[in-house]
């Protein structure tokens, strides 16, 4: 990340040659970026947070912008809800630069989110959310029969899956006509 | 129901392959029966599973379990639970499913309707779900009647039976029969066959058992055996705990062995009753033992065919039992249960 280093050059010449060397290292100023979703509200988050996110890592370490630059270019997520990034933001902020636990219990809770949740952390590569989410998504049928888990994971019956195949054919078959047909008044 | 609902189906392939893996072994079984689709989904995620086991007794049960020692059992209820089981056509009433791991005892968690599918149905949607290295049947002779096209087409490719005798039942011609079925069935296919008090007939006697090409053999109870039949044994572990044989018997088994019949055996184990006048130098005549050590409990010595491979034959006295234990060299520890 260049701002951030940028900010260790400037502040190492400036350090007291006398100082002791537990104090040598030089408190390196946290640097930030700033992301917004669809409704185009701009979330500040650091550099350390944003780590969690390959995509956006990937970004950063490419792009090398400055702390201005950064705040005039925020990196935008058309495809993801705002309140959605606003969890993964939080949840981003919460872990920064700790190891991630085996239960994480600061998991968002609204499972109505959850669906729209695991897409957007899938995008933004965020391996150890995925994986609670996707953890999340299974313990939904936890114990449940077949019919349950139908219910929950919204899985059509076979018949309904018949019916639909059904339908798409014929669809299929009429899409077809059409077009030989039109391929035949073309052709007179 | 009140419950969240959340569109599985829609996830991207990947993800949805992320969540499946991370389902336990019911929740994985129990989404198989969701739809056809989620069943091929699962069955194509090829997890492997270590054991399953069929139980065909009072009930049929089926078994599932992992490395790890997770254990998940369906019991699938018959309408006539205390009647015989002749097709596998009926359809249960319900399933109890089972819970925990196989070193502590598990417990019933969950009970499932029966899916509109037959007894039959429910053992080849059971063991199609994943991937597994060693499927076993356990039948309790005088508990079902089933036919040999049944078995066959019901049951998938065995690595192991064990017939056992229901209490109280097995010397009638009908269980004789169904012994036999079983055995018609199962013997081409499998490695392991576990005998256990079942009734053998002359059609189908221990000398025909031992022909097949198994690797393990154990009987245990009463039979009638003979010593043409140990003669021609074709397996590679074999175990009889019944004492049928006479210390004569088995040196002249051991004394063919060293001239080189049974080749293919590497363990055999048996029992001699020890009676007053029997005599241990029965055991060792012509055998030309080498590396005698004697107590006056144990006895322990190896002998040697004609291609130079050697057997180490070992002896405890028990009492009023007398186990011969015989093992060629480098031979590795046998688990005799199926």
């Amino acid at each position: 990340m260049s701002s951030t280093e940028q900010g260790t050059s400037s502040a190492a010449p400036a350090e007291p040659t006398t100082a002791p060397e537990s104090a040598a290292a030089p408190e390196v100023p946290e640097s930030f970026y700033y992301v917004h979703g669809k409704d185009k509200v701009v979330h500040k988050v650091s550099a350390g947070a944003l780590q969690h996110s390959a995509l956006i890592h990937g970004m950063i370490s490419n792009l090398g912008y400055t702390e201005e630059q950064a705040k005039a270019n925020p990196f935008p997520f058309e495809n993801i809800d705002g309140d959605i990034l606003q969890m993964v933001v939080d949840w981003c902020n919460q872990h920064k630069g700790k190891p991630t636990p085996p239960e994480d219990t600061n998991l968002p809770k609204q499972k109505e989110k959850l669906f729209d949740l695991v897409l957007a952390v899938n995008y933004l590569e965020i391996k150890e959310l995925l994986t609670y989410c996707c953890k999340q998504v299974a313990m939904m049928v936890k114990g449940k029969s077949p019919e349950e888990i139908r219910e929950i994971w919204m899985i059509p019956t076979d018949a309904e899956d018949e019916a639909a195949e059904k339908e798409a054919k014929k669809r299929a078959g009429k899409e077809a006509a059409g077009e030989t047909a039109a391929a035949a008044g073309d052709a007179k | 129901m009140t419950e969240v609902r959340f569109p599985f189906l829609s996830l991207p392939n990947d993800l949805g392959v992320k969540v499946m893996k991370t389902m336990s072994l019911y929740e994985q079984t129990a989404f198989s029966f969701a739809s056809k689709k989620s069943h091929s989904k699962i069955k194509s995620l090829r997890i492997p599973i270590a054991k399953v086991m069929i139980m065909m007794k009072g009930v049929v049960e089926i078994g599932f379990n992992t490395k790890e020692l997770e254990t998940v059992r369906f019991q699938l209820k018959s309408q006539e639970s205390d009647g015989i089981m002749t097709s596998l056509h009926d359809i249960p009433v319900n399933l109890d499913v089972y819970m925990g791991f196989l070193t502590f005892p598990i417990s019933r968690a969950f009970t499932m309707s029966n899916q509109g599918m037959s007894l039959g149905k429910w053992i080849q949607h059971l063991c199609s779900i994943f991937q597994c290295e060693d499927y076993g049947a356990v039948f309790e002779i005088g508990m079902s009647h089933l036919d040999m096209q049944t078995l066959r087409n019901m049951f998938p490719k065995l690595g192991s039976i064990r017939l056992t005798r229901f209490f109280g039942e097995g010397g009638n011609e009908l269980c004789i029969l169904n012994t036999q079925n079983i055995l018609r069935a199962f013997l081409p296919v499998v490695e392991k066959v576990q005998l256990i008090s079942v009734p053998l007939h002359e059609n189908l006697t221990f000398q025909h058992i031992g022909l097949a090409n198994l690797k393990v053999l154990y009987l245990s109870g009463r039979f009638n055996l003979k010593l043409d039949g140990l003669l021609s044994l074709n397996v590679e572990h074999c175990r009889i705990d019944t004492d049928q044989f006479t210390l004569r018997d088995l040196n002249r088994f051991f004394k063919l062995w060293m001239k080189g019949s049974n080749r293919k055996l590497k363990l055999f184990s048996a029992l001699v009753k020890w009676e007053d006048n029997s005599d241990w130098n029965i055991l060792l005549k012509g055998l030309k033992a080498e590396g005698f050590a004697e107590d006056a409990e144990v006895k322990d010595f190896t002998i040697q065919n004609s291609s130079g491979v050697i057997a180490r034959i070992r002896s405890r006295n028990m009492g009023t039992y007398f186990p011969v234990n015989f093992a060629i060299s480098n031979f590795k520890k046998e688990t005799w249960t199926v």
